[in-house]
């Protein structure tokens, strides 16, 4: 309820004084993103050679993926406080459906410090906050590895910046919910008590840095859980392997179903287990020349999600209004005790009904482990060109690598290269 | 014909000359009734890059820019800022669609920067040091 009521109030304050339109403040951008894959991925364990992917590019040119396009609006309601509405849209394979992706007032109760309250980004990354505006950075998007969640918070945040010396500092400390749905984990996702913070600083003008720790509630609704009959499939596969006759799974199928479900209802509920988040950035900014690096760790109470560590390091140069950038990323899920300990089960020498259940439900949550899990690695080589104060150009490679994350992990291990270009603007 | 297209080379040299040395005495500048009397490179930074909204004595400090197409414009960025004009501008840009701050007001040239200090003690701009007259005050000279 009272996520409702944060939600509402930026939206109501307007309603209640008259505002022209030299009052608002109109800004937006545009990300026009091109990207086609070498080989078509191939993720699956029918045998083939695996052709890894990334996001949902295929071997035919698109914009689709990765275009997004926003508009802003600000309305300065006296010397302390604003309203900022910001509306969204992204290709998402095509849908470009636009929402009101920001919506909150702002308060600043001294020059030093200020509320925000409503919907925001949450700040989980160095870019989280801008991470649309493709124009504010060197890459075509920020590298997948660590920037796969774009996500916002309906709660409060509160920044309170100083200098000292040649020191200049911020804290950022947010709490909020979320309820909306994930491409990335392709999953309703509801999360709640979240709470964080933010310190960040630079000094000498050329050298910043930012840590992050947050954490919350997570409850997920994966579509993969509602798409398929995964115990039959898993029945199927018995058969196909020979473990099983189709007669003997006959006769089989109806008395192993419940015992499975009840077996994997409590791993698959995915409700209200906690997550952790953990970012440390480093950045050195010089006239022409830029590295920066940044690690991140997510940690889930949750059989299948494990621990995750991602990370990139990358530099660029500068000669007049072209600028030339290298990047190396990295993500790898790190399994949980009982995902590994479970992929190692044996059946007994003459099993019965009970030890049969234990099976397939081992087998059924390490291939669900097995799918969210991911090893890869990203070398991307890109080029900048700012053709105007408002514009810039953009093309790059990459070359993907995927890796197994345990042994007998097939599912979507591979290489490919990928080719993008796009153009960036804001006006 | 030979004589007046070397007059005119030559003029356009001079004021080009003119223009490279005048660029070179770039002053950070304040209204006189500011309180500041003097500001160091950090001091400048900070205040040019938000970083902070105040100058050391506490008073509000709002930067004024020059336009991008102005060479004065990326002297500055480039001498006080240790930054390109491309660099500022994204950081400008990242601050506006995060609701963290404004970008600074960006005016046309000396005479117009010197004209909205001298009515406003909350401003701090840049200038040549020839430009400079008794209704500003210099607080930094930029190496």
């Amino acid at each position: 309820m009272w996520k409702r009521i944060l939600f509402l109030t930026p939206a109501l304050l307007p309603l209640s004084m008259p505002v022209s339109a030299q009052d608002l403040e109109w800004h937006g951008f545009l990300n026009l993103v091109g990207g086609v894959l070498k080989n078509e991925p191939v993720a699956d364990d029918s045998g083939k050679k695996q052709v890894t992917n990334y996001l949902k590019y295929t071997d035919d040119f698109t914009f689709d993926t990765q275009s997004t396009a926003g508009l802003q609006v600000s309305n300065k309601l006296d010397d302390k406080t604003s309203v900022t509405l910001q509306l969204f849209a992204a290709g998402d394979e095509g849908s470009y459906n636009a929402s009101f992706k920001w919506l909150y007032l702002t308060y600043k109760p001294s020059q030093f410090s200020r509320f925000r309250i409503g919907r925001i980004a949450t700040p989980v990354y160095y870019y989280s906050d801008f991470i649309n505006v493709g124009y504010s950075y060197h890459w075509l998007s920020p590298p997948r590895e660590i920037y796969s969640l774009d996500s916002t918070i309906t709660g409060v945040d509160y920044v309170y910046q100083d200098v000292a010396g040649p020191l200049d500092w911020s804290l950022e400390l947010f709490t909020g919910a979320s309820n909306q749905y994930l491409s990335v984990l392709e999953s309703q996702v509801d999360s709640h008590n979240t709470i964080g913070s933010v310190l960040s600083g630079s000094i000498w003008g050329w050298l910043s840095a930012r840590a992050l720790y947050f954490q919350t509630q997570t409850t997920l609704k994966p579509d993969y859980l509602k798409k398929n009959d995964y115990i039959g499939t898993a029945f199927d596969k018995a058969i196909a392997q020979g473990s099983l006759t189709q007669s003997q799974m006959d006769v089989l199928a109806p008395l192993l179903r419940p015992l499975v479900e009840a077996r994997l209802a409590e791993p698959l509920a995915l409700d209200n287990y906690k997550a952790k988040y953990l970012d440390l950035a480093l950045r050195a900014d010089f006239e022409q020349w830029f590295l920066m690096a940044e690690a991140s760790k997510t940690t889930a109470e949750e059989y299948l999600y494990g621990h995750q560590h991602g990370g990139y390091i990358t530099g660029g140069f500068r000669t007049g209004k072209v600028q030339y950038h290298l990047t190396q990323s990295r993500f790898r899920t790190k399994e949980t005790d009982d995902v590994i300990a479970d992929l190692h089960y044996a059946l007994p020498a003459n099993p019965g009904l009970e030890d049969l259940a234990d099976a397939f439900s081992k087998s059924i949550l390490t291939t669900f482990a097995g799918r969210i899990a991911r090893n890869i690695e990203t070398t991307t080589l890109g080029v900048r060109y700012d053709a105007t104060s408002n514009v810039a150009l953009k093309a790059d490679v990459s070359y993907l690598k995927e890796a197994e994350c345990f042994a007998g992990d097939t599912a979507g291990t591979g290489n490919n290269m990928l080719f993008r270009s796009g153009i960036s603007v804001i006006f | 014909m030979r004589y007046l297209a070397l007059c005119c080379q030559a003029l356009m040299m001079l004021i080009a000359i003119t223009e490279i040395a005048r660029a070179e005495n770039l002053v950070v500048i304040v209204n006189p009734q500011s309180g500041i009397t003097q500001l160091s490179n950090t001091d400048v930074m900070q205040i040019f890059m938000g970083k902070t909204p105040v100058f050391p004595n506490g008073k509000t400090a709002r930067p004024v820019y020059m336009i991008e197409t102005s060479p004065l414009r990326t002297l500055f960025d480039r001498k006080a800022l240790n930054k390109d004009t491309i660099q500022v501008r994204a950081f400008w840009v990242r601050m506006l669609f995060t609701g963290r701050a404004e970008p600074p007001s960006e005016l046309a040239d000396s005479t117009s920067v010197k004209q909205r200090i001298a009515g406003d003690s909350t401003l701090i701009g840049y200038v040549t040091a020839e430009d400079v007259d008794d209704t500003v005050r210099i607080v930094y000279r930029v190496p």
